[in-house]
């Protein structure tokens, strides 16, 4: 993988080198639109955005028109709520209905991609301002993941999931590479007020409303299934702490 | 009265006279026929006669020479102990003295309309004739009992028959178009809210000279109190067929309707409850005070799409949907300002019921929870039987009586989820509901029908034991081991025809969590599973997004005044003609009309 300079990535899409380059951060880090580059095993990479507008999430699958948006609840809940762009309608669904087997969502695991649990014990920093970076590493003998993290910015950088094939062969199953990120509050909260606008059903009255066109067109698609977005395991487990330590 | 007694099979012999001469002897025979025969059913005595030609004393059957056959009369009467077997029966016993009160009750039958002073229509939505059944046993093992011989407190009701539910374009009909005919009398098309099959679902324009007249709006105007109650979102079709006309069940909020609809001047479902008084006055020219108890989900289509208006247990950023940005709620209290709204339990708790004139109860962004995810709540619900016992405390307070509607939203929803574990709950809890209301309303003054408004593709399978767990795998008779299907593996009791199939959550409450995951039709082993949890979905054979509303017939039970015209099969639409007989809606409507 190709490893570029935030700072020139900064500049380049946001015109932010010198709160980049500062020893300090400034960046509000809970308004922003971030762009990643997923490859896993040997599919085609698939590209997709991670927006933040302070308590809500949106992990958005440009190929698919497919979003999710997640909101953290003064309750500690977590909302979540499905858009697709091509009809501009959403599916709103309640705090645990899709804990899927019984699991809690894992805000930070939405919010940032990776769990606070997985950040705890960098095994080396460097840089500074912006441009700090954390390294972190956990495994065991039949995988490992890698992150570089962002703490002032509170992104994933890079993050690479490995196996050990039959062979003993570490084989790369996964991997998230920042491609950019923006600054921009204004387009950040245009895009959220646009799904926003999007027709919505809730999910429990989907039951009610399979004449629709779309809803039975959603169904037929399978579109629930878990691990569309994100970064999982090569079996569709979402990396958590704990899980892979 | 004449008594007769059974005879066995014994053969009686006697005979007949002797001479002192050669000739044969002429004897008789007589034998006793047993009760069942086919030429004599209480029994009887055939009788031979023949000479005894070979001397010996016993008439044979070769010297036969005629007979007569003399039947028992018809037995009308048993003695106690040839009874004894029956009535010592619990199960003949019961039945007995449940035939006993059913003459006496049609003996002290009151004939005569308008005695009802109060109507309660319950309405269990999705609450088929297999989940009556389920529910009923699932109730009873609560309790400790086996569970196919317990009685849901409605079941109890002294008269039943059935609805047919079909929609006026739809054999399988949705809470919408049944809704209508139970409240309005009148059958209609699916998905469209109070207005007659003449409409054109989604537009506006089609509305106008379709609406019909729903029995709560003839209470209204007949002097009474009403109120509208249900665990789903109050602007949700069910209870919205109540008060609103709307070419659109989903036209909940403005936010929901097409520009067109709302150019067109057709008021969104939530906008309707709250200017149900003034509208009602506008289409009939009189004086009326407003739905007195509205309780329920829903909050979001009643507040601004703004977060500074979110409530204390939002679950969205923004919880309110409207974009027209009205509040609704601030809206009501400013048209009632000694009414009270509530949203949360400890509002809810703190209502003075005898002394509050009104009341606006929004307990949920949406549906209120399933009762056994209710104490998940962030700010805590009532349960259903709470409320309606409030609502009841409210209402009684106006001497003309009240016309109450109690909807159990949810039992639809657990359905569509294919979860039999919370539908069967909400079930419990609607049931529990109706028991409140008989305990707090006088039989004799307070007609009371609870049915459901259409039926869902469950089913209660296979030969279970007496007493298996209803949740659990079937368990045959005389045994302990799960029964075994062709396929070798276990099977549930209960089922589903389609839907999204078997799902294991576990400890899981919300039934609506089983949507997350693929469809999973067709057989699983479920030798590891616990079927009984509440997190655990069953098994359906059509793969389908969410379980359907099937189309059979429901249950319809009754108490109180003009309940006895609750019997046989009649169209849905027949419900709301009971509730008219019995409370004289039309003519005291008019009457106010008149004046």
């Amino acid at each position: 993988m190709k490893y570029f300079s935030l700072a020139a990535l900064c500049c380049a899409i946001g015109g932010m080198a010198n709160a980049a380059q500062a020893e300090q951060c400034d960046a509000n880090a809970e308004v922003l639109k971030a762009d990643y580059q997923q490859q896993q095993s040997k599919q085609n990479a698939k590209g997709f955005s991670l927006w933040r507008l302070h308590q809500e999430v949106a992990h958005q699958a440009l190929a698919q028109g497919l979003v999710e948006k997640w909101q953290h609840l003064r309750s500690g809940q977590v909302r979540p709520v499905r858009y697709f762009e091509q009809y501009q309608r959403g599916i709103e669904y309640q705090p645990g209905e899709l804990k899927g087997q019984g699991q809690e969502i894992d805000w930070s695991q939405k919010y940032q991609l990776v769990s606070n649990a997985l950040l705890e014990q960098p095994v080396r920093t460097q840089g500074q301002g912006c441009e700090r970076e954390e390294f972190f590493e956990h495994g065991n003998e039949q995988q490992k993941l890698a992150i570089t993290w962002l703490p002032e910015l509170k992104l994933v950088k890079r993050m690479t999931l490995s196996k050990q094939d039959d062979q003993g062969q570490w084989q790369q199953v996964n991997s998230l590479e920042l491609q950019g990120y923006q600054l921009n509050q204004q387009q950040v909260e245009r895009q959220f007020a646009l799904w926003d606008r999007y027709q919505s059903t809730d999910y429990a009255d989907v039951g009610d409303n399979e004449q629709d066109p779309f809803l039975a067109k959603m169904i037929n698609q399978g579109f629930i299934e878990h691990g569309a977005l994100g970064f999982y395991s090569s079996d569709g487990q979402a990396l958590k702490g704990g899980h892979h330590h | 009265m004449k008594k007769l007694s059974f005879l066995s099979l014994a053969v009686l012999a006697a005979l007949a006279g002797c001479s002192d001469d050669d000739a044969p002897k002429t004897l008789s025979l007589d034998t006793a026929i047993p009760v069942g025969d086919s030429q004599c059913i209480n029994g009887g005595t055939l009788t031979q006669v023949g000479a005894d030609d070979n001397g010996n004393g016993q008439l044979e059957q070769g010297e036969v020479d005629g007979s007569k056959t003399v039947c028992n009369p018809v037995k009308t009467t048993l003695d106690e102990s040839e009874l004894a077997s029956l009535t010592s029966n619990p199960w003949f016993a019961d039945a007995q003295q449940k035939v006993g009160q059913a003459q006496e009750r049609t003996d002290a039958l009151a004939t005569t309309p308008a005695k009802a002073k109060n109507v309660i229509l319950f309405v269990g939505d999705g609450m088929g004739v297999s989940t009556v059944t389920a529910a009923r046993i699932l109730a009873g093992q609560l309790q400790d009992k086996l569970g196919e011989e317990h009685q849901l407190s409605f079941e109890a009701m002294p008269y039943s028959g059935f609805s047919k539910t079909y929609n006026v374009d739809a054999q399988t009909p949705d809470s919408a178009g049944t809704m209508t005919a139970m409240a309005s009398g009148v059958k209609t098309d699916v998905g469209v809210i109070g207005v007659a099959e003449a409409v054109e679902r989604g537009n506006c324009a089609s509305v106008e000279g379709n609406e019909l007249v729903t029995a709560l709006e003839l209470a209204e105007i007949a002097g009474k109190s009403t109120g509208v109650i249900s665990t789903a979102r109050i602007t949700h079709a069910t209870p919205a067929a109540t008060y609103a006309k709307s070419a659109d069940r989903n036209w909940e909020d403005v936010s929901d309707m097409p520009a067109d609809a709302v150019a067109g001047g057709c008021q969104d479902i939530a906008m309707q409850l709250v200017d149900f008084e003034q509208n009602l006055e506008a289409r009939f020219d009189v004086d009326v005070d407003g739905i007195e108890v509205v309780m329920g989900g829903g909050r979001r289509h009643f507040l601004p799409k703004d977060p500074a208006f979110n409530s204390a247990d939002a679950v969205s950023s923004t919880e309110g949907d409207r974009t027209d940005g009205i509040d609704l709620t601030a809206k009501w209290q400013q048209a009632y300002p000694n009414g009270t709204y509530v949203m949360d339990q400890a509002g809810f708790d703190a209502i003075d019921a005898a002394n509050t004139e009104r009341v606006f109860g929004l307990f949920n962004e949406s549906h209120m929870q399933y009762e056994q995810d209710r104490a998940n709540d962030v700010a805590g619900e009532p349960s259903l039987a709470e409320m309606t016992t409030k609502a009841i405390d409210v209402l009684d307070n106006n001497n003309e009586g009240f016309f109450l509607t109690v909807e159990a939203g949810r039992i639809d929803h657990a359905h569509h989820a294919g979860n039999a574990y919370n539908a069967l709950h909400d079930t419990v809890a609607f049931a529990d509901a109706v028991q409140a209301a008989i305990d707090n309303t006088n039989s004799e003054e307070t007609l009371i029908i609870v049915t459901a408004d259409h039926s869902h593709v469950f089913t209660i399978a296979g030969y279970p034991k007496r007493g298996n767990p209803i949740l659990g795998k079937v368990v045959g008779v005389g045994s302990s081991k799960p029964t075994l299907a062709a396929d070798g593996m276990p099977y549930t009791t209960l089922g589903y025809t389609n839907g999204n199939g078997f799902k294991d959550l576990g400890a899981e409450t919300d039934a609506d969590a089983g949507y997350n995951g693929d469809i999973v039709t067709g057989r699983v082993d479920l030798s590891g599973v616990d079927t009984t949890a509440p997190g655990f979905h069953q098994e359906a054979l059509v793969p389908m997004g969410s379980e359907t509303h099937a189309g059979e017939d429901v249950g319809v039970y009754a108490q109180g005044p003009g309940a006895h015209l609750v019997t046989g099969t009649n169209e849905q639409s027949y419900i709301f003609h009971v509730m008219n007989y019995a409370a004289d809606l039309v003519e005291k409507a008019e009457a106010k009309l008149a004046k």
